[in-house]
Parts: structure tokens; sequence; C-alpha cells
């Protein structure tokens, strides 16, 4: 082991108080740097999670459901209730022109009574014309979905035995889906078929919803739209909105952009915030290492009448601050990986933001760019004061200290 | 080898009113021969240490230069003068100097580790053992009194076995017994070879050496 490294990892061993203290200051640090990188990450990806689900161009609800909230909360949060279209306008809106295909789905929400096993938001999906809710449960789920088969959303609670009641019949759960850190993620979903019959069952109960007027096997709670190419989405919206009563339609687009902007506000903020923090601690760095140089300066002048020069004593400093701010890193790392869970749910429920956790592989990449962040500023900060000591000529190091 | 200081002179500025700066070496032209004990003594501030301090590569003079040899060591570069003194001057600073994460046997070693030679384990035994420390070999330096410290000092200086060995006050606060022994090891030095330089306020140590110049407001009278 060179002279360099043998004294600065017997220095950190020797020097306890000095070398905590610098590693609290790297913890700090790299805290700030992950969760901020974290949280940041895990809006645009909620955000992404949004897009890549609508699927369609276009979402068409009835005039009903407007005290069920906007179209975008219906959708995206997962605020949903029972309300219904009548065939004949289903066919209204098929025939407005530059439509390519209408998905119909069909809304259920079972009751929190004997019947039934949860409350949840029943979405029945016809998987021949499906464009919003078979992409994004293929990638759990590619078998077929058949009769009385579900999937449900990552927070319905699994049964033990695979089985859900609903409206007093048994349904067999096929798959569950990943996080999608919305409202999408308490809902439970199944083929049209299977979902009307839910209907019917309910229909004869004391807990089911009012289907006063509705025929279940035609009607349907939300259309999903894909407009042909060559034609202008607003206006195929604008013609549904203009030309048919009793429903709204919405763009997806518009939508995400609603949505969009508000997380851009908020990640904004986070980034802000984390740089502020950030700063702050290299600050706190750049004092903690001038006062521990003012500390240092016979050392410094020891090891020069000794024979070490200058960049000797700048390797000293930087090996040290790189050991030293590494095991602070990994330990602000560690730290960090307590409150996320946490937070991901906190963020979700009060700001009523998608909120979605970067992949493993995100993770470990965002690790290791905390890891040279927080080394690199500790070792350049190191660096460039252990230059600004060695500037002084040794002679006048040993006169101030002895 | 010797070391020679060609009209070597030091300036030092100073904060508040007045004149701002004050010369603590006059132009002094000097030389540190082999096989010679030179003590330098004088009262406090009379700019002996800053003369040592230039002559053993730690202070750049104002003007002048000095000689180890044929090199100027305020021509070349920090490494260079770095290596230089490392190989060649062991310097005994003024006051305890121990590296407080170092053992003592650690201390001692340090020089020829950053020198980067040969392992000196074995020398280091001896001149511990000379020193009459080697009980202390494994404890830490700031548990060191401070005639062990001296002493400490003084075998780490010649660890290297240099050719010149430049001390500040080797015997400051040192019992007799202590003086006696370190400056038996100087004397020693110097008869075998060695170029000694020393600062002294101590008359009994000022009796061990060849020649003894005296420092009087930056001045050096031989």
């Amino acid at each position: 082991m060179s002279f360099a490294w043998d004294i600065s990892i017997k220095n950190i061993k020797r020097k306890p108080f000095r070398s905590v203290m610098m590693g609290l200051i790297s913890m700090l640090l790299s805290i700030t740097v992950f969760l901020g990188s974290f949280a940041v990450i895990s809006l645009k990806r909620g955000l992404e999670g949004y897009k890549a689900r609508l699927g369609s161009d276009i979402v068409v609800i009835p005039s009903s459901a407007k005290g069920h909230g906007s179209v975008d909360d219906i959708y995206l949060q997962g605020i949903t209730g029972n309300y219904y279209m009548p065939q004949n306008i289903i066919d209204k809106v098929s025939a407005i022109n530059g439509i390519e295909t209408v998905s119909r789905q069909f809304f259920l929400t079972s009751a929190k009574a004997s019947c039934c096993s949860q409350r949840v938001q029943i979405t029945g999906f016809d998987p021949d014309t499906d464009i919003s809710v078979l992409p994004w449960i293929k990638d759990e789920y590619n078998g077929s979905i058949g009769e009385d088969d579900i999937i449900i959303g990552s927070e319905v609670s699994m049964p033990d035995n695979g089985i859900l009641k609903f409206y007093g019949r048994n349904y067999n759960v096929k798959a569950q889906l990943d996080r999608t850190g919305t409202g999408l993620d308490n809902g439970v979903y199944a083929n049209m078929s299977t979902v009307r019959r839910m209907a019917e069952s309910a229909s004869g109960l004391s807990a089911s919803p009012s289907f006063d007027g509705v025929d279940i096997n035609t009607a349907a709670s939300a259309l999903f739209i894909k407009v042909k190419e060559g034609y202008d989405i607003d206006e195929v919206s604008d013609d549904i909105n203009i030309h048919i009563t009793k429903v709204q339609a919405q763009t997806a687009k518009s939508m995400v952009s609603h949505i969009s902007d508000g997380l851009e506000g908020i990640s904004g903020m986070i980034g802000i915030l984390a740089v502020v923090i950030w700063i702050l601690s290299v600050v706190l760095l750049i004092v903690v290492f001038a006062l521990l140089s003012n500390e240092r300066k016979k050392e410094f002048g020891v090891l020069r009448v000794m024979g070490a020069s200058n960049r000797m004593l700048s390797g000293i400093m930087s090996i040290e601050a790189a050991i030293i701010s590494l095991c602070g890193a990994v330990t602000g790392l560690g730290i960090s990986f307590v409150p996320i869970a946490e937070f991901s749910g906190g963020m979700r429920e009060k700001l009523e933001l998608p909120f979605l956790s970067p992949e493993p592989l995100t993770i470990l990449l965002l690790c290791l760019g905390t890891l040279i962040i927080s080394g690199t500023a500790s070792v350049l900060t190191a660096f460039f004061t252990a230059r600004r000591i060695a500037a002084r000529e040794t002679g006048l190091l040993l006169r101030e200290e002895t | 080898m010797e070391i020679r200081a060609d009209g070597i002179s030091k300036k030092f500025f100073r904060k508040g009113r007045g004149t701002n700066y004050f010369t603590a070496v006059e132009p002094t032209d000097f030389t540190l021969y082999s096989n010679k004990l030179t003590g330098i003594m004088g009262r406090s501030g009379s700019g002996k240490t800053t003369l040592i301090n230039m002559l053993s590569g730690l202070l750049v003079p104002s003007e002048g230069k000095v000689y180890l040899g044929n090199c100027d060591i305020y021509e070349v570069s920090d490494i260079e003068r770095s290596q230089l003194r490392c190989s060649h001057i062991g310097v005994i600073p003024q006051g305890y100097t121990g590296l407080q994460s170092l053992t003592v046997l650690e201390n001692i070693l340090a020089p020829s580790r950053i020198c980067g030679g040969e392992d000196r384990t074995e020398k280091a035994m001896e001149l511990m053992d000379k020193m009459g420390i080697t009980h202390l070999a494994q404890v830490y330096s700031n548990e060191l009194s401070g005639g062990e410290q001296r002493r400490m000092s003084i075998a780490r200086a010649l660890i290297n076995s240099p050719h010149i060995i430049i001390a500040d006050e080797p015997t400051s606060d040192l019992d007799e017994e202590n003086t006696v022994l370190i400056m038996g090891v100087l004397r020693e030095m110097a008869d075998t070879g060695a170029a000694v330089l020393m600062v002294t306020h101590d008359k009994q140590a000022a009796g061990y050496a060849d020649a003894i110049l005296t420092m009087d407001n930056g001045r050096l009278i031989t």
C-alpha cells in the first residue's frame, strides 16, 4: 500500500469525530441528490404511465357522469361510478366522421356489502376492440380473458384461493397488474360479457346500483375512440360535443397536458429544492474543509519537511475525502430507501398525482450517479483545499503552528 | 555534499499601518560544510529559523540562490525539490512534530516511504535503539513526552541517511540527559561525513559545535 493510502486510512481511523462529521455532510448530500432525483423521475414516469395507458385519442362519457368529476378525473384518477350511455347514443358517436375504432367500457362499482369481497371499480372491456386496457395488462398477463375471469389492480387484495365474489358470484383472478400510481390500481377488469352478467346479478340485489332505463346488454359507460389517420383529433372531439347531446368528449392529449402541467410544476419545485440543498451541502463541505485545513497546517508542514510534494498532499486529502464521502454517500443511500415507500404513497394521495417508482435498473444507475456526484464534490473540495494550503510556504506553515 | 547560499534574503509582508514589508534575513552568503557541526545562535526574532528554512528548501528566498551541490534548489519543480529534500536533507523542525495518526515506528519510517525507496525497518530499529525509544515503537506520537517526541523527530530525520542535517532548536525544553543524547547523535553524524546545522539557544548544546555563528537583526555574523 502506498504511503498516501496508508496515512489516509490511518488519519480516518485516528480522527473519528472529524471523519464522522465529514461523512454526515456527504450523507446529507447523497440523500438530497438521490431523493430529489427519485421524486422527479417518479413523477415523470407516472406521467408516461398515463400516456401509455390512455391508448385512445378521445374518451367519451355520458353527461350524467359529471357529478362524478371531469373526464380526466374519471378516467385517470379512477373516480368512476355507475353511469351509462344507451346504444343509440353510441351509434351516433360511432357515425361521426374521422373515427376509426370505438371501444366500449362498462363500469360497475361493487357494493360494500356481504355480496361482495371488496368495494372496487369494475371495468368491462371488449378484448376485440380494446385500445386502453389490454396494452397495459399484457405485460402481466398474456392469456385470454374468458368468462368469469378477472384481472385485478395492484391495490386490490389478492385472495388466497384466487377467487373474488361480486354480487353473489365467484370470479377467478387471472393476474394482478403492476402498480400505476393512480386510482386505476383499485380496479378490477373483465371482458364485457362477464361484467354485464355481474350487472345482471347486481340488479336483483338491494345493495345494487340503479339500472333504471338502462339496457345492460348494449349500454356502455365510456367510449374510447381512435381517430383515423389524417383527421384532426381536436376537431373530431369538437364534432362529438357539438352534434351529440348527453355526452362529453375530451381528447387524451388535453388530459395528459393538464396533468403534465401540474407535474412539471411540482417536479420543477422538487428539482429546485434539491439543487438548493445540494448547493448548501457543497458550501458546508467547503467550510468544513477550510476549517479542517487550518487544523491540519502543522501536519502538512511536517509532511513537506519529510519530502512530500504538494501533489502528494493533495492526494492524501483527496483519498481521505473519497473514502469518507463514499461511506457517507452509501449510508445516505441506505437511509433514502427507508422513506421511499411511504413517500411514494404520500405523494400520490396528498397531491393526487401519479408517482411511479423507477425500474430497478434506473434506481441502480441513480445510486451510482449519487455516489459519483457526492464523491466528486468531496474530492474536488478536498483537492482544492489541499492546493490552497500547499500554496503557502512550508516554512510559514510550520511557524504558524509551532 | 554541501549547501551554499548566495546572497539570500527574506522579506515578509506585514498587514497594518506603516511599512508593509520587514526584512527577516538581510542578504547573506553562507556555506554549510561536510564533517562539520555548525551552530547558529541569536535572540528570538533575529531570523535564525527563516535562514535555515530557506537553506532546507522550505521557504523561497526573496532574493539570492541556494545550491545543493550544483543544483539551485529553487529553480527546480516542487516534485524535484521535494525529492532532493527527501534524499539529501534531514530536517528536525522546532517543536513537537509527530504525525498523530502514526505510531513512533511509522513516523520514523515515513520519510523513507515518501521517498519510495527500500524498506528501512531495520535502520529504523537501529535509530530507535540509539535514541532509547525502542520500547515506544508501537505507541502513537501524541502519547509521547517532549523528550521522546524530539528523539523520534531526530530518528525520523536520519532514516534516509541524509548528507545534510538541519535542526531547529533540537534541545529546547529538554533535560541534560536528553540534551547529551541528542547532541551526541548530531556530533556523530558530523563526524561520519554529514554537514550539520543547528539553531540553538542552549550553551551546553553549542559546546558540541565546530563553529558558532551569530544572527542579529537578520544579519549573520561569523
